[in-house]
């Protein structure tokens, strides 16, 4: 009596087995999964689909990009609030890395380590990725920060209730809470720039023109031909947060 | 139906009827049209003010700069990198005369040693010339607590770099 139960529980459990395992191919072939998008994927519909490209090889380091971005948009004058800033990166010979960015380089930098003791030494500036799978809008809880049908990551500052979650979401450390309106602030990549055929002001005012800004939509855009002509990475890419921000000429050391 | 179920049903349709009043209340008009946001905001950030002007903007009246500009090395430099955002500045100067042109609206010019060190301090980090990716070299470097470096008796201030370099044409 007992075996033949033993039998026909073994029996449903395989033929319950089966049928999920045959469900989930189905819904599969239905519905198939597509958590992995690429950035450079054209996304439906036809507008632009804006990113960013950083020559590494080509920034001077001047802080140009900082200054421009304050004085554009109502960032507060702080030393540490930054839409976009640029970090100083300098391994020395026993191989420690030391990381300096004095008021987000905005007033330039000083080598504060002797030419000997240097193994290698690069700027690199740092602003919002403007990720295509952004953990910040996947984290509001109310709706307030989201991603644009052209693919800017925007903050809506009149429904943000300022809990923060999303600041400690980034994993770029590129939000930041506003002191005085009490809501987070971002790079919107100057959107109302872009919107009326103007480049981003931290774009316009590089000198040695490190920055690239283009629609990945356009394979004849200059960020295109960028990405094209260099061997671009991301930062964190491990994350699959689809960043849009390109960066020739990456080194390993950069967090 | 018994009548405690009743009471319960009336309970339940007005805490229902205030629920959606109140969603219809607070849910803003464009929410959710293109996603879980208020598709408005897209235009509200859109209305921000401008303030660079861009350097087109700059070359419709500084004709003279233009030609200084394109002897020499900085003839690609954006003009508000160094005189700062000029949005406001090319606006009113079209009908402005230049007796009365407020101090608010001038721009930068700034001449001290540390804005052309910015970019020509020798440092390491900027020292790189790797193949032909790159023409960084074109960035002359000198170091700018050196190069001379003289100091006036009656000022008791450093040489400015534009006391023998000519900015808009290095």
């Amino acid at each position: 009596m007992k075996r033949n139960e033993e039998k026909s529980n073994r029996r449903t459990f395989l033929k319950t087995g089966v049928a999920i395992a045959g469900g989930v191919v189905a819904a599969t072939l239905v519905k198939p999964f597509t958590g992995v998008v690429l950035a450079t994927e054209k996304p439906s519909g036809d507008h632009p689909w804006y990113g960013i490209g950083i020559d590494i090889e080509k920034c001077i380091g001047c802080g140009n990009c900082a200054s421009a971005c304050k004085m554009e948009n109502p960032v507060p004058a702080e030393p540490f609030y930054f839409r976009n800033w640029v970090e100083q990166y300098t391994v020395k010979n026993d191989g420690t890395v030391k990381v300096e960015s004095p008021n987000g380089g905005i007033g330039g930098f000083k080598q504060t380590i002797p030419d000997e003791e240097i193994f290698k030494s690069f700027f690199v500036p740092k602003m919002c990725n403007h990720c295509a799978k952004s953990p910040c809008s996947q984290v509001c809880p109310v709706g307030a920060t989201f991603e644009t049908p052209d693919g800017v990551n925007l903050i809506d500052k009149s429904y943000c209730i300022g809990c923060g979650y999303c600041i400690q979401a980034c994993p770029y450390g590129c939000r930041y809470m506003h002191p005085t309106e009490k809501v987070v602030d971002k790079c919107t990549l100057c959107y109302h720039r872009i919107k009326k055929g103007l480049l981003p002001a931290c774009f316009e005012v590089c000198p040695t023109n490190a920055r690239i800004f283009g629609d990945l939509n356009d394979p004849g855009s200059d960020l295109v031909l960028f990405i094209k002509d260099h061997s671009c990475r991301f930062l964190k890419p491990h994350l699959n947060t689809v960043p849009k921000l390109y960066y020739n000429a990456l080194e390993e050391e950069v967090r | 139906m018994p009548d405690q179920i009743k009471r319960l049903l009336v309970a339940f349709v007005i805490f229902l009827a205030i629920f959606l009043l109140a969603r219809f209340l607070l849910i803003p008009e464009s929410f959710g049209e293109l996603g879980h946001y208020r598709a408005e905001a897209i235009d509200d950030v859109s209305a921000y003010p401008l303030k660079h002007a861009g350097s087109e903007a700059c070359k419709e009246c500084h004709n003279d700069v233009v030609e200084e500009l394109s002897y020499g090395f900085h003839a690609d430099l954006a003009c508000e990198g160094c005189h700062g955002p000029a949005l406001r500045h090319a606006m009113y100067s079209e009908m402005a005369d230049p007796e009365n042109y407020p101090d608010s609206l001038k721009l930068l010019r700034p001449v001290e040693r540390e804005t052309c060190a910015r970019c020509h301090d020798l440092n390491a980090s900027r020292v790189k010339i790797t193949g032909d990716s790159t023409d960084i070299s074109m960035v002359h470097m000198v170091n700018v607590n050196e190069h001379n470096h003289f100091v006036f008796d009656e000022t008791n201030e450093i040489i400015r770099c534009v006391e023998c370099h000519f900015s808009h044409s290095p």
